[in-house]
């Protein structure tokens, strides 16, 4: 009985056993959580300015860095705490459900840090990972390139041998939190000559080195999340390579296999609230008396992302067991982003259509629904199909890799 | 575990699918040779197959909606002819409302395979049509159900009927059952004449939706079963057939069409599984039955049609089975509520409570 209310709601209903361990960590996590979360969200309600709440997740980060939170997954000599799957899922849904904040940091301990971990030196590990985990360094990924999206392998930003130092040059695109970055892990091209994939390198640049320059990128919500990163003759040290020169593309799997293992986690979660909202408010009559909920094209389209949450939740429930249960991934899990991020697009679209005509207003006035919130939303979720390897790629990999269909012609060997 | 299959589960899966591919002639019931398959009925009874809902002091296998699902999977994957989904669905009434005496004389036959079942839902054009009275112990029914699906090679019957303005079920093996021609000839429906007929009556009276849940999550198993393998006759035709010099699975028009259909048929089994989960446990499964069948047929006739495509000219041959298919998922989709019957009432409880 007593593990049953230590387990986030997600985890009852997949019924699985909890080991002592499990129940132990669970609740040295919620007691960890009852003493330092109150305060952080206070903080969090009051922070008005981007810096401000960017200050406050560094501090967060650091409590959770003390208290060994910060990077459950590590090993438990670099101040992780190696956690198995099932305490990963308590981790994850308890996190979801008490509303833990984001880490500062999250981009360098979720990808980069996984890639140190299994191809950096020890000395290099010593030097990136502490700071990395306590937020006294936050990285971001310059991977894409204005000429390499979809087909990363064609990255031109060059890097050139010169004795110690490599020489860097070029642009990197779409590069998250630049803005706040200490450090950019980033791929560059070391050997022209070599065939795509086998003439990159995984190096470590300093953001406040000679030669960078971060300009924003204003999307078509008007946020400013995305960064454009120059670098010029930027020098870094050969130590800060992590593996073979030009052996780049192999270390980055680890880093592209963790952001897949992420993604899934949580989508369902805000899928599900985005849901709950729009079906509130469906059931509220407009300044003009209609109700979408009583328009049978509504409801029907309701029902549908009804179902379509139900899907993305039980798929994702579906591969959940079958990690938890020690197999690979099947499937369900490749899928999970391509159809996730199709009714992530669908959920947020559904929500301003039913705002009828009013949907058209914005933030400021009066009227517009859900504050203009559901415009943003749906501005927003027009990215859902194209970051972290648009549509079309995930259909590719899935015909490829689960249905068996020749690569594309012109893919790499 | 819930959403885990154990290792008796997947041995249950091959030892369907074994048998399936052994003995399964869905083609027989096109030639005019017989109504369902009974060779593949004959040794799914002797295995035990068919009973596998039955408690097993009446004989049956002791399983639940987990393991009919996997089976029902298996069949629509090979599309089976043979009544399997109705037959439990008519099973897991007499087990939920039957006296003792009436469980142990009308189970053990059931659960056997010796005696084939099949079921009227309660739908309100149903319950109209057929009226119950008493005669003595017994109960006589009159009426007429134009449709009744899969019950082309029914020996029984479990019929609803209003008493007392409650819905009862009754048994009856003396109705005049006459098998109407079908679309999918796999799944003969029948029309009956009931003549005041002789039945009994199920002495309990808890009005359980189970049988039509369980019925609706069968069907939707085996819409997702024939999907699945649609998919999988399809993507190994696709790199084997050459056009423009390679395989046609090398361009991205098939290629993204290929993928589409997988998240359908992955779609379609969560779904049903979650309905099997649902009802495993005795939760209320109405949303989950019809989350199963509006997602499970639908995909499923949306998967099959993608399949005939892929095949281009062959495709649309009687020679070629996918229409064997075609016909199964469109029977299924019409059959127990069609996608967007399901989900209004979806959208009924959502919005209206």
């Amino acid at each position: 009985m007593q593990q049953e209310t230590l387990a986030p709601s997600g985890l009852g209903e997949l019924d699985i056993d909890l080991s002592e361990d499990d129940a132990a960590f669970a609740e040295e996590w919620m007691t960890w959580l009852d003493t330092h979360l109150p305060a952080m969200h206070e903080k969090l309600a009051d922070a008005g300015r981007d810096a401000d709440k960017q200050a406050l997740a560094r501090d967060w980060q650091s409590q959770m860095a003390a208290g060994g939170w910060a990077a459950i997954t590590w090993p438990l000599e670099f101040g992780g705490r190696a956690a198995t799957a099932r305490q990963q899922l308590i981790f994850y849904l308890t996190s979801a459900e008490r509303r833990v904040p984001p880490l500062a940091g999250r981009i360098g301990i979720n990808l980069c840090g996984p890639t140190l971990i299994a191809h950096g030196t020890s000395e290099q590990q010593q030097r990136f990972l502490p700071p990395m985990l306590d937020g006294r360094h936050v990285w971001c990924q310059g991977f894409s390139e204005p000429g390499a999206g979809s087909d990363l392998a064609s990255l031109r930003t060059r890097g050139v041998v010169d004795g110690d130092s490599l020489v860097i040059t070029g642009q990197k695109i779409w590069t998250s939190g630049a803005q706040y970055a200490d450090w950019m892990f980033a791929l560059v091209r070391t050997d022209p000559d070599a065939p795509k994939r086998r003439g990159i390198s995984f190096v470590l640049v300093p953001m406040t080195a000679n030669g960078i320059e971060v300009r924003p990128i204003r999307q078509i919500s008007g946020d400013a999340g995305f960064n454009e990163v120059f670098l010029d003759e930027v020098r870094v040290p050969l130590t800060n390579v992590i593996g073979e020169l030009n052996g780049g593309w192999n270390v980055t799997r680890t880093t592209l296999a963790n952001e897949r293992a992420i993604l899934f986690m949580g989508q369902q979660m805000a899928l599900t609230a985005t849901l709950r909202k729009a079906i509130t408010m469906a059931k509220v009559a407009d300044p003009q008396g209609v109700r979408a909920a009583d328009d049978p094209h509504f409801r029907d389209r309701i029902a549908q992302a009804w179902i379509d949450v139900e899907l993305v939740r039980l798929n994702g429930m579906r591969n959940l067991a079958r990690v938890l249960a020690g197999k690979e991934p099947g499937p369900e899990g490749a899928m999970s982003k391509l159809f996730g991020q199709h009714v992530e697009q669908k959920l947020h679209e559904l929500a301003l259509d039913l705002g009828g005509e009013f949907a058209i207003l914005d933030r400021g006035a009066p009227d517009a629904p859900n504050r203009g919130k559901w415009a943003l939303g749906w501005l927003r979720t027009r990215a859902s199909t194209i970051g972290g390897g648009t549509s079309e790629i995930q259909r590719n990999v899935l015909a490829e890799r689960i249905l068996g269909q020749p690569r594309d012609p012109w893919a790499d060997a | 575990m819930k959403f885990e299959f154990t290792e008796e589960h997947q041995a249950l899966r091959s030892l369907i699918a074994g048998v399936c591919e052994q003995q399964a002639d869905p083609r027989a019931c096109y030639d005019g040779q017989s109504m369902i398959d009974t060779r593949l009925w004959s040794v799914l009874c002797s295995a035990g197959v068919v009973g596998v809902g039955v408690p097993e002091a009446y004989e049956g296998g002791g399983g639940g909606p987990v393991e009919q699902v996997i089976i029902a999977e298996e069949l629509g994957r090979a599309v089976a002819a043979v009544p399997f989904s109705e037959h439990a669905a008519a099973a897991e009434t007499v087990a939920l409302l039957g006296s003792e005496e009436q469980r142990k004389r009308l189970l053990f036959p059931l659960a056997r395979g010796e005696a084939v079942a099949g079921i009227v839902l309660p739908t309100p054009a149903n319950l109209k049509a057929v009226e119950a009275h008493r005669d003595g112990a017994r109960w006589r029914l009159s009426g007429h159900i134009p449709l009744i699906p899969n019950a082309g090679a029914a020996t029984a019957l479990l019929v609803p009927a209003h008493e007392d303005g409650q819905v009862r079920w009754l048994v009856t093996e003396a109705a005049q059952v006459s098998a109407l021609p079908t679309v999918d000839r796999t799944r003969p429906a029948a029309a009956a004449e009931f003549g005041d007929a002789d039945a009994e009556l199920l002495s309990g009276t808890d009005i359980s939706e189970r049988p039509g849940e369980l019925l609706m999550t069968l069907a939707a198993a085996e819409a997702a079963g024939a999907a699945a393998s649609a998919l999988q006759t399809t993507a190994r035709y696709t790199t084997e057939r050459h056009q423009f010099g390679l395989p046609i699975g090398t361009f991205q028009a098939v290629k993204h069409r290929l993928a589409d259909m997988l998240v359908a048929v992955e779609n379609a089994r969560s779904a049903v599984y979650g309905a099997a989960w649902a009802l495993a446990e005795g939760e209320t499964a109405a949303l989950s039955a019809s989350l199963a069948q509006a997602v499970a047929t639908g995909n499923a006739v949306a998967v099959v049609s993608d399949a005939v495509q892929l095949h281009g000219g062959i495709g649309v041959t009687w020679e070629c089975d996918l229409h064997l298919y075609l016909r199964r998922v469109k029977a299924l989709e019409a059959t127990y509520g069609s996608p967007s019957t399901h989900r209004g009432r979806i959208a009924d409880s959502l919005l209206d409570r």
